[in-house]
């Protein structure tokens, strides 16, 4: 019994003397809260690099993440918490919604001081990822990786019908007519259809429709004014290319997301536009031996003005909290975490994105081993982000407007003209509204 | 004295709830109907507007269309299901024991999965591409048909994807009201000489009024307001033209930062609904008595 009791003394008073230590130590850590929306099999990479994070920096900085619904939940709770001064002190944030951002009163400026501060600087990225970080000259997020738009083909059916390079990259699609007759080649090879992608889906449709729009050389978004001048009639003819794939049966209508990459990996269809970010899935459908060989290529540049697509990025940004403005110390650490995430980005590369830092990109020039890697410095190279105001970005009046005008007008149901008509009249007014 | 003491303990046990109902309902009632006059953000007080709001709500295209579509959504499920419902519970009323119970747990069944799955559920049984429910789409229209990116498909299908999930309820209430039903009450009728029909139009009809009066202003009130069932089918489609009431707040306070429109907007759902609640009561009552 005594030396239970003794033991007990012993160890309620370890307890004492850790709990103390515990909390002179809390006193030196810094409590670093992050949101983000990264649910799926990136949000699995992301939370791996978070426990590193913590794990390299204990007693230092320590990161609690919470992982929220992406699109319009996420960016209202950030506005909403932001008002009050409960946001959290770091988020992730899409590159295209830096403007909303900004009117919104949500996002912090980050200063070229301050990016030196951990061994960054503007010149580390792209300048078209520095402009759509940034509003009038000031920069509000840092980049962590760039998603663009790519085609996704079946390599075994392109082969067969002589589209496939020697070299593995694919050879006469450039131009509408050069296009078409190669998707009808392949349907002639024995694909049930050409190119799947979500005709049904608004978001994927502004993806695809804006990329062959950047490829007419027009300006979706110009001085306050959409589709002014003839950029109205490049937006219809852009248009008017998918629905041509459409009507020629080239192209199945209607498709929603998932059916449409199903409907490629299955092997029926020869090629698949979508995001970078469902490269991972290939590939793992690939390791497990369910997936033909495949390759990925830029959308084929069907006006004859160079290549063009639409690219996002996911970006970090400090929210502005109201009320409750952040210590210099939290900030620090803050930045800190940033440019730790930027220098770790490989490892979220491997989510099917595009590393965005060029100190991190310089080092991984030597790890190009498959095609499709080989074509990221083209990636970017044509990467055209979303119009900057505050009406674009995902789950945004932009993309409302494209289910309700570009949706039905690629698709068949709509006259296109009047589509455009009825999207350039709805975007000006609210656009128009926001002074 | 006694009284007086009564009140006050009435007026105790009352108070967290009227606290309650103060600071969660009352106060920002008022507040949406004050804001409704104001230009103003999501967040934040705006400028004072009047009645410029409800002037534009007088001339809006789409809240027009959202009216529409929420009253063609109500006429669609609210008779529909409370027929189903009437015969279901019927049927079900015969069984009994064991069967009875499982049966009765098929129909409560999709009542109880959130809506999210009845959603993904119903999108791919009838997948343009995938769907196994396209082939008898597909012998009606003589093609596949995309229901929910459709708009004439649309609410028919969103209606009838409502009335399967939700019917359960409505054949629980019913089936409470069957057994309310007094034996006696039927063996005399039956001995009167009443047939199935008679019985059924003079007896059963008659003694559970109450509860269809009762399940049709329950689902006029929650179908008024239906928001999420609508949404995630429409989503990244054509909302303009399919979308709900509720769905235009949402689309105006939440995407469009537009504030106080969405206030306007709500006030003029809570008239609606007000309105339509009490007339549907009155007029199932006076056909009651």
């Amino acid at each position: 019994m005594p030396r239970l009791s003794s033991r007990l003394v012993a160890g309620v008073a370890a307890a004492m003397v850790g709990g103390w230590l515990g909390v002179g130590q809390a006193a030196a850590q810094q409590n670093v809260v992050w949101w983000d929306y990264s649910g799926g099999g990136d949000g699995v990479r992301l939370k791996a690099l978070l426990a590193r994070f913590n794990e390299e920096n204990a007693g230092r900085i320590a990161i609690t993440n919470t992982t929220l619904e992406w699109g319009t939940p996420y960016s209202s709770k950030i506005q909403t918490s932001a008002a009050i001064g409960t946001a959290s002190d770091i988020a992730l944030y899409h590159l295209a919604r830096s403007s909303t951002g900004v009117s919104t009163g949500v996002l912090t400026e980050i200063t070229d001081t301050e990016l030196a501060s951990v061994g960054l600087s503007k010149d580390d990225f792209d300048p078209a990822q520095v402009a759509a970080a940034s509003v009038d000259g000031k920069l509000y997020a840092i980049p962590f990786d760039l998603h663009p738009v790519v085609v996704y083909h079946n390599a075994e059916r392109l082969c067969a019908a002589g589209l496939l390079g020697e070299d593995g990259r694919t050879a006469g699609m450039d131009g509408k007519e050069a296009f078409s007759a190669a998707l009808q080649t392949l349907v002639d090879n024995g694909a049930r259809c050409g190119v799947t992608t979500a005709t049904a889906d608004g978001g994927t449709l502004w993806r695809i429709y804006y990329s062959i729009f950047s490829q007419t050389g027009g300006s979706f978004f110009e001085d306050g004014k959409f589709l002014p001048g003839d950029n109205f009639q490049k937006a219809v003819d852009a248009a008017e290319v998918l629905r041509g794939l459409i009507d020629s049966g080239l192209m199945p209508a209607q498709t929603e997301y998932v059916t449409s990459i199903a409907l490629f990996t299955s092997g029926a269809f020869a090629m698949h536009i979508n995001g970078l970010w469902e490269l991972p899935t290939m590939v793992d459908l690939q390791r497990k031996g369910h997936l033909f060989e495949f390759g990925a290529m830029l959308i084929p540049d069907v006006f004859g003005n160079g290549h063009a697509h639409w690219c996002d990025g996911t970006s970090f940004v400090i929210p502005a909290n109201a009320g409750n403005p952040m210590t210099p110390e939290k900030r620090k650490a803050v930045l800190e975490v940033i440019a730790w995430f930027v220098r770790h980005s490989l490892d979220w590369a491997d989510a099917g994105y595009i590393l965005p830092c060029r100190q991190v990109a310089d080092q991984v020039q030597h790890l190009e081993p498959q095609s499709f890697y080989g074509i990221f410095p083209e990636l970017v190279a044509a990467a055209h982000f979303d119009p900057q105001t505050p009406l674009a970005g995902p789950a945004y009046p932009i993309y409302d407007a494209v289910g309700d005008f570009i949706l039905p007008a690629v698709n068949g149901e709509m006259d296109t003209v009047a589509a455009f008509t009825a999207l350039r009249d709805r975007l000006q007014a609210l656009q128009d509204a926001l002074k | 004295m006694t009284r007086r003491r009564d009140m006050a303990v009435a007026f105790i046990l009352l108070l967290p709830f009227l606290a309650i109902y103060g600071v969660a309902f009352v106060y920002p009632t008022i507040d949406m109907v004050v804001l409704s006059l104001r230009k103003a953000p999501l967040i934040g007080a705006g400028e004072w507007a009047g009645l410029d709001n409800y002037v534009r709500l007088a001339g809006d295209r789409l809240f027009r269309i959202a009216t529409r579509n929420t009253l063609w959504f109500v006429a669609l499920t609210a008779p529909a299901s409370t027929v189903l419902a009437l015969l279901l519970a019927m049927g079900v009323a015969r069984l009994r024991g064991w069967l009875q119970a499982a049966v009765l747990a098929c129909f409560f069944l999709p009542f109880m999965l959130p809506v999210s799955v009845v959603y993904l559920i119903w999108h791919w049984i009838l997948d343009t591409h995938f769907g196994i429910a396209q082939p008898i789409v597909a012998a009606v229209a003589g093609r596949s048909v995309s229901i929910f990116r459709t708009v004439s498909t649309f609410m028919p299908g969103v209606a009838f994807v409502t009335v399967w999930a939700t019917v359960g309820f409505s054949v629980l209430l019913f089936l409470a009201g069957l057994r309310s039903i007094p034996q006696e009450t039927s063996e005399a009728a039956r001995l009167d000489g009443a047939g199935r029909i008679a019985l059924f139009r003079h007896v059963t009809w008659p003694l559970i009024w109450p509860v269809t009066a009762l399940v049709l202003t329950i689902q006029l009130i929650s179908h008024l307001k239906v928001f999420d069932i609508v949404y995630l089918f429409n989503l990244r489609g054509r909302v303009d033209e399919t979308m709900s009431l509720v769905q235009y707040v949402f689309r105006l306070a939440f995407q469009q930062n537009d504030g106080g429109y969405a206030a306007t907007v709500a006030v003029a759902i809570l008239v609606l609904v007000a309105v339509l609640s009490v007339l549907q009561f009155q007029l199932l009552r006076s056909r009651g008595q």
